[in-house]
């Protein structure tokens, strides 16, 4: 899927537009000297994505030729479902604890980066976490999140 | 002259030992990021209450100084800066490590901060009681100038893509409001959540703008293949003299700013690294590279790093204001101790004082050696396959994080940092843009309001009968007309940009 830098540009600057519009309306129920810098900001952001979607209409900038392409197979996808893992991680950080879910975290992550050396995988983590451990634990005696595991 | 007379008694075995040890463990600690030197600092408290004062701030010193440049390890590695003070060097230095010159650039960075630190140590033995008074002269209103003075940086690294870096920055500015205000006590943008209270942390910002977010870039391409492209690092650790000749005016630059930013208290170290960057860029010639890795631009964020150590202990020991974080917390060992800071120090203590910064000076030339065998050790990390490493690096940005704080919110909102860190590195968003705007907003807002307190209402002339901000202001003008006239570099860059496209595409399998 793709579509023009143009286009793309003006999308951009009307979300700035619009989350800044957004936020400028939440400013409007501080103290008068609480919401100025905040209010400064949000006008200065609505300010830039105006000139964003002038400069569409009256520039050729080589920079804004072309189409931007949006890739949705796996391989485009990888970091952001990378990132709905990290997401879930961080939860069970908290739930479960920090070297469990690290330990399923980082053996998920590198199967889904493409690694499928498991010896490889399980040398790395052998060695990482215990050395994690003793650094981090006993060393600087980090009282990192325990769940119903460590 | 008295400083001389106490330069045999930091050979002693004690002392020595106490600068060893702090240098290891600053230089191990700052390279983890969200650990940096003020935990360092604050670590090695304890275990130096039954040591001669001397030899216990020797080690805080050496810690300071070491964990400052430990940063920078991970920063040129692995876009992973240890601390914030190394935000901008991991701009050029990860930019050269992808194309295959880690080692290159951490000689470089090694020489200009032990250069840096070394030429600050020697003003802070010499001049500091007359330097001191400097700090005096900085006021609300020369507070905000200065952060503006950097904000003005964001135009300079944007790299062509000006519109969107002064977006990222006021986008940076927004966020830095997000928490209690301190002069109302109003609660901004919390929408009810109590760990948004203390507001966006810097900490959490770097490291998932930088390191969380490099991490998921790391995730795109081929797993197999490492940052690098190389199957071997060189020995060739100790910078050539020709490489030194080359940066000579940028190394130059990095620390004349480093030296005199340290004694601006609290915005000094900040702002220190983004002056100097800009500086550079604005004095690129055809040929420069920067953004796709440019050694001259490392070698003056590097000496402006450490520039900052020895000038920011300035104010500290003559006054007994922190500059930042670090100082206070070195300050707290001073009155540990029994010392108190101030002309005192000087004139009752002065076996003690002269000792310290002896000892400062002395730990960066030792820090050289060992900095540089640990920095080639680390840059194993660079043949690493980028499949395990990424996960690696994310489950240290959330025990870093977790470790400097304590507090769950701070992983989450570094985490989101990362995420916006991506795409807006994907999409020219400037993540540096995000990141200026998070450390000054607090500081020009600051500033900016207490300035309108003391004036009465009346900015300009109470900006008027103060000639430091005069200078300041002129330089901010200066600093914005160099930033948006066209850049030398910047056209020949663009034939580098195809260049440089085609050699990532190779890297990939």
């Amino acid at each position: 899927m793709s579509m023009s830098k143009i286009r793309a540009e003006r999308v951009t600057a009307i979300g700035m537009i619009v989350v800044a519009g957004f936020f400028i309306t939440q400013s409007q129920n501080l103290p008068s000297t609480s919401g100025a810098f905040p209010k400064f900001t949000e006008f200065m952001i609505i300010a830039l994505a105006g000139i964003m979607i002038l400069r569409t209409f009256i520039t050729r900038d080589e920079k804004l030729s072309g189409d931007v392409r949006f890739d949705f197979s796996y391989m485009g996808f990888k970091p952001t479902l990378v990132m709905i893992v990290a997401a879930f991680y961080i939860y069970a950080v908290f739930q479960v604890g920090f070297y469990a879910s690290s330990i399923v975290f980082y053996f998920l992550v590198t199967y889904m980066t493409g690694i499928r050396n498991y010896k490889v995988m399980a040398i790395v983590a052998s060695v990482l976490f215990p050395l994690m451990y003793v650094f981090f634990n006993i060393a600087l005696g980090a009282d990192l999140p325990k769940g119903i595991l460590i | 002259m008295e400083a001389f007379s106490h330069l045999g008694d930091v050979v002693s075995l004690a002392n020595l030992a106490a600068m060893l040890l702090g240098i290891v463990v600053g230089l191990i600690i700052g390279a983890i990021p969200g650990l940096g030197p003020p935990m360092a600092i604050a670590l090695m408290i304890p275990i130096s209450f039954t040591w001669e004062p001397q030899t216990a701030l020797i080690m805080m010193v050496a810690t300071y100084a070491a964990g400052i440049y430990g940063g920078s390890f991970t920063a040129i590695l692995l876009r992973a800066p240890g601390t914030s003070a190394s935000a901008a060097s991991a701009i050029e230095g990860f930019e050269l490590t992808k194309r295959g010159k880690a080692i290159e650039a951490i000689r470089m960075s090694t020489f200009a901060s032990v250069m840096g630190g070394l030429i600050s140590g020697l003003v802070l033995l010499f001049l500091a009681p007359p330097l001191a008074k400097i700090s005096l002269w900085f006021g609300p209103v020369e507070f905000f100038l200065v952060a503006i003075l950097g904000l003005t940086a964001i135009a300079a690294v944007s790299f062509g893509a000006l519109l969107r870096g002064l977006a990222a920055g006021m986008f940076g500015l927004f966020v830095s409001t997000i928490g209690v205000d301190t002069m109302t006590a109003f609660p901004r943008f919390t929408y009810g959540a109590t760990g948004l209270l203390s507001g966006v942390g810097v900490l959490p910002a770097v490291i998932g703008l930088f390191a969380f977010a490099q991490a998921l870039t790391l995730c795109e391409g081929s797993p197999h293949t490492n940052i690098s492209g190389k199957s071997k690092l060189s020995w060739n650790i100790w910078p050539k003299f020709s490489e030194i000749m080359h940066c000579r005016w940028s190394l130059v630059r990095g620390w004349s700013t480093g030296l005199v930013m340290g004694m601006v208290p609290a915005a000094g170290a900040s702002v220190a690294q983004w002056i100097v960057y800009s500086w550079e860029i604005q004095r690129g010639k055809p040929g420069d590279q920067f953004g796709k890795g440019e050694i001259k631009g490392l070698a003056a964020t590097e000496g402006s790093n450490n520039g900052v150590t020895g000038t920011s202990l300035i104010p500290m020991f003559v006054l007994g204001i922190p500059g930042g974080i670090s100082a206070a917390v070195i300050l707290g060992a001073l009155m540990i101790h029994g010392l108190q800071p101030g002309d005192t120090l000087f004139t009752k203590n002065p076996e003690v004082i002269y000792t310290v910064m002896w000892g400062f000076v002395l730990a960066n030339i030792l820090m050289g050696g060992i900095a540089a065998v640990l920095a080639r050790t680390m840059a194993y990390s660079t043949l690493v396959p980028r499949g395990i490493l990424a996960p690696v690096i994310m489950i240290f940005c959330v025990i870093g994080t977790f470790t400097a704080s304590g507090n769950p919110w701070d992983v989450w909102i570094m985490v989101t940092f990362g995420f916006i860190g991506y795409f807006a590195e994907k999409y020219r968003f400037i993540p540096a843009g995000i990141l200026l705007g998070i450390i000054l907003g607090p500081i020009a807002e600051q500033g900016f309001r207490n300035t309108l307190v003391l004036s009465d209402g009346d900015l300009i002339s109470y900006t008027a009968t103060r000639p430091i901000a005069i200078v300041v202001i002129v330089m901010i003008i200066g600093a914005l007309y160099f930033a948006l006239k066209p850049k030398k570099w910047e056209t020949a860059a663009e034939t580098y940009d195809t260049q440089a496209d085609e050699y990532a595409e190779g890297n990939d399998d």
